[in-house]
């Protein structure tokens, strides 16, 4: 950040990536309606009035911001309309510019596809890990009981566990609570392969051919049981954040 | 199972999350946010290539268990299905969720099931 002196009316070198504010000190309420009206007509991204606790009283500070080239075609004009008050210039550096359709609910959108090496690579350590979790509740089920080939619920708890947890940080990636790194990681990688579908149908088919009632419910049950975990979690994350 | 099998399962796990990111991704990227082509073919690809390795390599469970808990289950996502269906219902897309969570089903298991016959013959010749 780059701070000029107060009537140091230089913005200088007007660079794409900067924008300009300029903070009037005015002394009535009249100067301050006819500065920030003009604003208006010219279309300026930002004017904005406030009354600000000062030495001596209340004074009225009028701020106008907007990208450099359009402030410095503002600024003599201003100038003309309020001459001999002083105008402070900052201009800053935009660190994070929203996305163009940012207004038109770009934050609502899905966020572009991406396959660069820093996102594969948290994807399959997400990945590793995820599977890995996995192996570790299904031979815990197995250990549990010996019927976990005719009904594989070790499975079953993965896929419904995993369902709500995707739900949960969905919601939460949605609001913009966690960022890409979040979803590269947990979502795309350790809930991807935390759960499976490619074992669920093949162990329906297995559960299936040992006895039809146990093969329909695995299956049937797997698919309500999953719905509504993740209902649950898009529920409970949504309370969380309200 | 040794500590060497169970690596390669893991890291066969995480490069088929990979891949499905890559082509679950582009498959969705191209056909649009209207109904999740990219969760669903990926299902019902990993579907026949696990169908494809029971039936082509049977007898042999360590194999079917690398692949077969390790790429493949990592391949294929449960979760996201889920996620994707509740997204669609709540968009009030009735129809389209309930095809997401009945069709991931109809396509998967014969798919599953032909992959298996195929592998079964593939091993006779």
């Amino acid at each position: 950040m780059e701070r000029h002196n107060w009537n140091n009316g230089a913005v200088s070198n007007g660079a794409a990536g900067t924008v300009v504010q300029a903070t009037l000190r005015l002394r009535s309420e009249l100067e301050c309606e006819r500065v920030i009206r003009i604003a208006h007509q010219r279309g300026l991204a930002s004017a904005t009035a406030y009354r600000g606790p000062e030495n001596g009283g209340a004074l009225i500070f009028a701020i106008f911001m907007d990208e450099a080239p359009a402030l410095e075609e503002f600024l003599p004009e201003l100038r003309k309309v309020v001459p001999d008050v002083p105008i402070s210039i900052v201009r800053e550096e935009v660190v994070h510019l929203a996305p163009s359709d940012f207004l038109s609910g770009g934050a609502y959108r899905p966020r572009p596809f991406r396959a660069g090496a820093e996102q594969l690579l948290w994807i399959f350590a997400g990945g590793v890990l995820g599977a890995g979790t996995r192996l570790l509740v299904e031979s815990g089920s197995r250990y549990v009981s010996p019927g976990d080939e005719v009904f594989p619920w070790g499975t079953m708890l993965v896929n419904v566990v995993g369902s709500f947890a995707i739900a949960a940080l969905g919601t939460l990636l949605s609001e913009r609570f966690l960022g890409e790194r979040e979803r590269m990681f947990w979502v795309l990688g350790f809930l991807g392969s935390f759960t499976t579908f490619s074992s669920y149908i093949f162990q329906t088919t297995e559960s299936w051919k040992t006895s039809e009632f146990l093969g329909g419910l695995y299956g049937g049950g797997s698919m309500a049981l999953g719905l509504c975990a993740a209902f649950l979690g898009i529920w409970l994350a949504k309370k969380l954040l309200r | 199972m040794n500590v060497f099998e169970l690596v390669i399962t893991l890291v066969g796990a995480g490069i088929g999350a990979v891949f499905r990111y890559v082509i679950g991704g582009w498959i969705s990227h191209r056909t649009g946010a209207a109904f999740p082509w990219g969760t669903l073919a990926v299902n019902v690809l990993g579907c026949s290539g696990l169908g494809f390795l029971h039936g082509a390599a049977a007898d042999d469970t360590v194999l079917s268990f690398i692949l077969g808990s390790g790429i493949i289950a990592g391949f294929t996502t449960f979760s996201t299905l889920m996620l994707e269906t509740l997204n669609l219902a709540q968009a009030k897309e009735h129809d389209r969720a309930f095809f997401n969570v009945v069709g991931s089903v109809a396509l998967g298991l014969p798919a599953l099931l032909l992959a298996l016959q195929f592998g079964e013959w593939l091993r006779t010749l």
